[in-house]
């Protein structure tokens, strides 16, 4: 392994030969993962099945090899286990290796069958000292042909093997594949988010995967895939039941109730904390709820802000549906921000992203302010299990949109043992460096600081607010269906930050998209099933993944195309919602019209979620920070694009 | 299926599992058609813990140089030389295995046919010594009985940092009835000798009738 790091190393920087590696190691292309675990249960699959193509294919050199006791395990092991590294000469390896990270495994045994091809009658009259000697040896000098001879005889061979259907070996078996996530430590994050998950989204989420899965699971690990059930549940719940609070009474879902309950202590808990260091009073037990979340605490200083200007708000009419609704715009809304950041397109887009979050947090702020303010009980208490619940579907959005580990906040904000406060306020920081990504968070910044949207967004709160209001109020009865599909896909952006191998994660929100798309707007919908279209060159079974995971990674092979079709497809349908995010007209245009602005508001954020969900992955793979200050066509080029 | 006729059937692979019932048949095979000539062949194996410089200690002997930027050997390599012991030119083809435990599963199957082995600790860790009895018993069991077998302490060069004492090692190797050298990768240190001193054993122990 060490071998491929070192390639990676000689054209990679660090951290981007890290994320290759590891994409390498854990992909569904490459799973290079079961060919150095214990018992190298992938290598002894290829090697097997390169035995078998011997046997079939040159059944006299195999029988000379096992004549000279020169077994298929002394001769490719290197072959198989770094890609030819050491074992053919170097420009030529580059070569493999550039075909390799494309095509992937089937690389492998078609290479071996090319060299044994390429040498066969001179293999035949070789001793196994001889043999040896060659293969391990001269061959690494010199294959004795031109490189481009050899990979045009590879591509043959490639097709020979594919008619045969010696293309690959049988798929490998659930143990060859990782089962955790690389780096994070998942579990003890996950419970939290379970707490929040409904039936009713559950069943919703069941089906989407269902039917978008019909091939095995891609390499996200099942973790993740369970965060974003969660988090989708979570989302959801609100929208469905209305301002009432979530049913916990999850069939599936056993441990769902005990851990809400845990949440609850957790914010009574936190909210001292959370006083202590901000060293403001939490004027209301929503207060405090609000603080459990992250972006409440992140917040918090604005919360004096809010409060403030919440007099004005509170003369408007807050129905308690009226605040669920709200509540999930403001969950998508930082999904939105995420995909946005995650995501390619416009310098547009991106500006809007920050001025987009903070109107989204503060207005749920508001949210649990008016509720407070209005002092009346019912809603109060009806209103506090939801920020808990809704509680970690916001986290991870805004943990996906700035690629910061998941995990963490997902933790502060449901485990009581932890401190929220903490950890959040640094996310919460334009800076938000917390997480692994910190550039990122760092690009983020660069980007956003500049947009005028920002300045103006203090200004823009109540507009927002009222805005998000009005869109709330409007769609109040049809959205909460709409809302929480279109909020699937950011749920799949959290996971995307929570997994080790963020390109894959981000594949899933894209399908997500798609589906959820196809509602609020057939045109794109459209355009989507391009990106489906994309070949996959390699199915490769993992074990561990869910259905969705591997589709989306295996879209996830061609990001870059995939993202400028979308920028395409979508600038002229996106303009408009920019424009209004930007300026905020929204309110104005709400108020007017309902229809549009119910359009409008919650397209946005599913709207800018597929593309800046394939966005997302990418930068999590190159995890490149100049590439945002550069220019954004930069940034897309990436050379992640194979991985 | 073999074809014991053939000049080219030096090794031990006719008779799995004897080490030293091959070596008989070698004498009378000279390589037929190799550029090079010699009277013997023998199978070495390099064994023992990561890290202990059994590439080192190889590429010593067949480069006469040290090898600076040495990595983990994946599954096995080869090097092979051409020695005189006692008059006789003898080719040593030496499989340098992977000592990381992961490996071992692999390495065992590379055992077979051996005549003798070179099995390697570092002086300078305690650890790889412990685990000298299980490298031991692998080869014994794996290779042959009667494998050839010289103790090597390696990376002498490091004496300041020494954790296994010489008469610790050499009467693990008496109880065990190793010959025992400590050797230098880098210095060049008795890697020769112990490779020289592996293949003359055998060969006297062909001489000898055995």
């Amino acid at each position: 392994m060490s071998q491929i790091a070192a390639v990676l190393l000689m054209y990679l920087n660090e951290e981007d030969a890290f994320w290759a590696l590891a994409q390498l190691l854990t992909n569904q292309r490459h799973a290079m993962h079961g060919f150095f675990i214990p018992g190298f249960p992938k290598l002894q699959r290829f090697q097997s099945h390169h035995e078998q193509i011997l046997s079939k294919l040159f059944p006299k050199l195999k029988k000379h090899m096992d004549k000279e006791d020169m077994s298929t395990g002394i001769y490719t092991t290197k072959w198989f286990l770094q890609c030819f590294l050491d074992r053919t000469p170097f420009t030529l390896t580059l070569r493999l290796w550039d075909i390799y990270i494309l095509e992937g495994e089937r690389v492998l045994p078609a290479m071996a069958y090319t060299i044994l091809k390429l040498h066969k009658k001179r293999l035949l009259k070789m001793s196994m000292e001889d043999l040896r000697e060659f293969l391990q040896e001269k061959i690494a000098q010199s294959l004795s042909y031109d490189d481009d001879i050899v990979v045009e005889q590879l591509q043959t061979s490639m097709a020979e093997l594919r008619k045969m259907k010696l293309e690959l070996p049988p798929p490998g078996k659930a143990e060859e594949f990782p089962k955790t996530t690389l780096g994070l430590d998942i579990p003890v994050h996950l419970l939290p988010v379970e707490a929040a998950v409904e039936s009713s989204v559950l069943d919703r989420t069941d089906d989407g995967n269902t039917a978008q899965s019909s091939k095995p699971s891609g390499d996200v690990n099942v973790n993740n895939s369970n965060t974003d059930n969660k988090s989708m549940n979570i989302i959801s719940a609100p929208h469905q039941n209305g301002s009432s609070r979530p049913v916990t009474e999850d069939p599936k879902t056993v441990e769902s109730q005990p851990i809400k309950a845990d949440c609850l202590k957790m914010v009574e808990q936190h909210q001292p904390e959370a006083d202590a260091e901000n060293g403001n009073d939490p004027r209301s037990k929503v207060c405090a709820a609000g603080e459990s979340h992250p972006d409440c605490v992140l917040e918090h200083k604005e919360c004096k802000k809010v409060f403030s200007k919440l007099s004005i708000i509170d003369e408007q009419p807050v129905q308690s549906s009226l605040v669920s609704t709200t509540k999930s715009e403001s969950c998508n809304a930082p999904d939105a921000n995420s995909h946005i950041m995650d995501c390619t397109h416009d310098c547009k887009e991106k500006n809007i992203h920050p001025a987009f979050r903070n109107t989204t947090f503060k207005c749920q702020f508001k949210q649990y302010l008016l509720n407070e303010e209005k002092g009346s009980d019912s809603e109060a208490s009806l209103f506090q299990p939801c920020p808990l619940e809704v509680t970690p579907s916001q986290t991870d959005d805004i943990t996906s949109s700035e690629t910061v580990t998941v995990t963490q906040e997902t933790e502060q904000s449901c485990a009581p043992t932890r401190q929220p406060v903490s950890l959040l306020p640094a996310v919460l920081d334009i800076g938000r460096c917390s997480s692994q990504y910190n550039n990122m968070s760092d690009l983020n910044q660069e980007k956003w600081t500049p947009c005028p949207r920002d300045s103006s967004l203090g200004e823009l709160d109540t507009e927002i607010w009222q805005s998000s209001i009005c869109n709330a109020l409007d769609l109040s009865t049809e959205q909460p269906n709409d809302l929480g599909n279109q909020l699937t896909p950011t749920m799949a952006c959290h996971q995307g930050a929570s997994g080790s191998v963020p390109t894959m994660l981000t594949q899933s929100d894209l399908q997500e998209k798609r589906s959820s798309r196809t509602k609020s707007s057939p045109s794109l919908t459209h355009a989507f099933t391009a990106y489906q279209v994309i070949k996959t060159v390699t199915e490769i079974q993992v074990s561990h993944a869910s259905n969705q995971d591997l589709q989306d990674v295996k879209q996830v092979a061609h990001p870059l195309s995939h993202s400028l079709k979308l920028m395409l497809t979508r600038s002229n349908h996106t303009q408009e919602e920019r424009n209004d995010e930007e300026g905020h007209i929204p309110v104005t245009q709400c108020i007017n019209g309902p229809m549009t602005p119910c359009t409008n508001f919650p397209t946005l954020p599913q709207k800018s979620n597929p593309k800046q969900s394939g966005k997302h992955l990418i930068y999590k793979t190159l995890s490149i920070d100049h590439l945002y200050s550069t220019s954004q066509i930069v940034s897309q080029m990436s050379k992640s694009v194979t991985f | 299926q073999r074809s014991f006729s053939s000049p080219r059937e030096y090794r031990g692979r006719s008779e799995a599992g004897r080490a030293l019932g091959p070596e008989e048949e070698e004498r009378a095979l000279h390589g037929g058609k190799m550029s090079e000539t010699y009277d013997f062949l023998f199978k070495f194996l390099v064994i023992g813990s990561a890290g202990t410089g059994k590439s080192c200690l190889l590429h010593q002997f067949i480069e006469s140089k040290f090898k600076q930027d040495s990595n983990h050997t994946i599954g096995v390599e080869f090097g092979s030389r051409i020695v005189n012991v006692a008059g006789k030119s003898v080719k040593l083809q030496i499989w340098d295995t992977a000592g990381q435990e992961r490996f071992r599963s692999v390495t065992r199957s590379y055992y077979r046919g051996a005549a003798g082995a070179l099995l390697v600790y570092d002086i300078a860790s305690r650890e790889t010594y412990n685990s000298l009895t299980n490298w031991l018993t692998d080869a014994r069991t794996l290779a042959s009985p009667n494998i050839i077998i010289i103790l090597c302490g390696n990376k002498k060069d490091l004496d300041a940092d020494r954790e296994v004492t010489f008469l610790e090692a050499s009467r693990f190797a008496q109880e065990n009835e190793l010959m025992f050298l400590e050797t230098s990768a880098l210095t060049g240190e008795n890697v020769e000798e112990a490779f020289l001193k592996c293949a003359r054993t055998i060969l006297n122990k062909i001489d000898s009738g055995k």
